[in-house]
């Protein structure tokens, strides 16, 4: 007993006071997002770094998944005869779910971990103390720049991962599931809706905000050296990885509820 | 004239007293060595004085204006520009020398590359990296440079800007006795040659003599002893005199716990 109470006490402390410390960081990076001055060259190195570098393997990604689903779901269909449903099965599980989805956690392993391991890094080495001393406030400098930079160009990367997963499933489709191809192709557009697309890409800039903001935070809070930076890659992609399940479930929820 | 003064500085953390009342002054274009064992907080105290540490009261001045402002953390240095030598130089890895030196200048978009390449030039070449027009260093990263290279370079980055106040955070540790008399003299002649106001935290007793005007050292908290270069040797203070001669015996207690 006399251990408990100050544990659990301690507990509560420790966790409101972490919370407060992440309210604090996510308000101030967003200030510092859309309040000049703006590093427009950081920018457009880290959305090279995020986006650019991020497309073979998003695109492997997709191309795979596209054609498992066509696979899989001729597997179910034929047994009542629902062959024709698969362009529309291929393209929406890939607009609305598996597109925005794996490709937030291909980012999130990818991209997450190198910015929490960078920040961190310049964190420890005094880089970041360094950087205000120079006037230069790191919130502006490192951290809006890389949050930009994800939210633009993850709904960008969803964007082809959606046409190469349709694609994926086309080429199964028709190689080896004796579809014809027009019909396929036909079938695919017909059956879209335009908030298929669109609340894949809302879900893409979400995903592609939390992947960043995790990613400096626990590189800007990270302490100790080389093993706390370890830890911060570490903290990064599983929190982000977690917030991404947990975040398209609500706005699953959001967009398609009745 | 007094460019930088600490009035009752306080900082702890988690209960435990770093900074227990620190007051010190520092008159223009004075140059102060902070001299203390290692952990009471010489560094701690820089940060507070740079605004990367928010200090829990007391009251810094500099050019006779507070600067510890609403959110209690140091911000504008009283208009005066400063610089930061830091102890790990601290130097950024993602960038060429030249661009770590004229950092400041680039991004606040102060003419164009060329004349930022210039002029990071021109500041290596005080710090003895590009003598002779030599441009070899310049065009290296960080992490191809030795140690004591990376200290000149952090050096040069400092003075870059022209502060009138510099800070030097442990400039010649882990370097040998060479490298080391050649930063303290360029620490010398850089600051005498851009009259800057100098706070410099040390260890090495060499670093003191030949770098400072006055010594002040800070120790349980508190300044524990000020006064001239000249007198460190007959300071009438035995604190002073054990860190002086490097003792192992006196007033001052290291925690050798584990060696026991
Ligand atoms: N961010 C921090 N959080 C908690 N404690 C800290 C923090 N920064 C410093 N301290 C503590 O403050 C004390 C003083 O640290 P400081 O780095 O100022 O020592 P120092 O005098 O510069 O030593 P050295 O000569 O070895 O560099 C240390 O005991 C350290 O543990
Ligand atoms: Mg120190």
């Amino acid at each position: 007993m006399n251990t408990f109470f100050p544990a659990v006490g301690r507990f509560f402390f420790d966790t409101l006071s972490t919370v407060g410390r992440l309210g604090g960081f996510v308000a101030a990076a967003l200030w510092h997002c859309v309040t000049p001055p703006f590093y427009l060259k950081m920018v457009a190195r880290q959305f090279v770094a995020i986006g650019y570098y991020s497309l073979p393997v998003v695109g492997l990604t997709a191309i795979f998944t596209g054609m498992v689903l066509a696979l899989q779901s001729y597997v179910g269909f034929a047994r009542f005869s629902a062959e024709g449903a698969i362009p529309n099965i291929v393209v929406l599980t890939m607009t609305r779910e598996l597109g925005p989805v794996l490709a937030g956690l291909m980012v999130a392993g990818r991209v997450g971990a190198s910015i929490a391991a960078e920040i961190g890094t310049m964190k420890v080495t005094e880089q970041i103390d360094a950087l205000v001393t120079l006037s230069v406030n790191p919130f502006k400098y490192l951290i809006a720049p890389r949050i930009i930079a994800g939210v633009i160009s993850l709904p960008i990367m969803v964007l082809i991962a959606d046409t190469i997963g349709v694609f994926g499933g086309y080429a199964v489709s028709t190689a080896s599931l004796d579809f014809n191809p027009s019909l396929y192709l036909v079938n695919t557009w017909n059956f879209l809706e335009v908030k298929d697309v669109t609340s894949g890409l809302i879900k893409a800039a979400v995903f592609g905000f939390l992947i960043t903001l995790m990613g400096c935070y626990h590189g800007y809070y990270s302490n100790g050296g080389a093993q706390g930076v370890g830890q911060a890659t570490t903290s990064s992609v599983v929190s982000s990885s977690v917030l991404i399940f947990f975040s398209n479930y609500v706005l699953t929820g959001l967009f398609f509820s009745r | 004239m007094e460019k930088i003064k600490i009035t009752n500085l306080k900082k702890s953390f988690e209960s435990k007293d770093v900074l227990d009342g620190v007051s010190l002054t520092i008159e223009e274009k004075e140059s102060l060595v902070v001299i203390g064992p290692s952990g009471v907080g010489k560094s701690v105290l820089l940060k507070c004085l740079l605004g990367l540490v928010r200090p829990d009261s007391g009251s810094i001045r500099i050019n006779g204006r507070e600067t510890l402002g609403f959110a209690g953390i140091a911000r504008d240095h009283g208009g005066s520009k400063v610089g930061m030598l830091f102890q790990g130089a601290a130097l950024f890895d993602s960038m060429k020398v030249w661009e770590n030196v004229s950092f400041q200048a680039l991004q606040q978009g102060k003419g164009d590359k060329k004349e930022a390449y210039e002029k990071a030039l021109e500041n290596l070449n005080l710090v003895g990296l590009a003598s002779g027009g030599d441009e070899r260093v310049a065009n290296l990263f960080p992490s191809e440079i030795s140690g004591g290279m990376k200290k000149r370079v952090a050096l040069a980055r400092a003075i870059a800007n022209r502060p009138d106040i510099l800070y030097f955070d442990e400039p010649t540790t882990g370097l040998d006795p060479i490298s080391s008399a050649v930063i303290n003299k360029l620490i010398r002649e850089c600051t005498k040659k851009i009259g800057a106001t100098t706070l410099t935290i040390t260890h090495d007793m060499s670093s003191v003599r030949e770098i400072g005007d006055k010594v002040a050292m800070l120790y349980n908290g508190r300044i524990e002893w000020h006064g001239r270069v000249s007198t460190i040797d007959d300071s009438g203070n035995d604190h002073v005199h054990q860190f002086v001669r490097g003792l192992a015996e006196g007033p001052i207690q290291m925690q050798t716990d584990a060696l026991k």
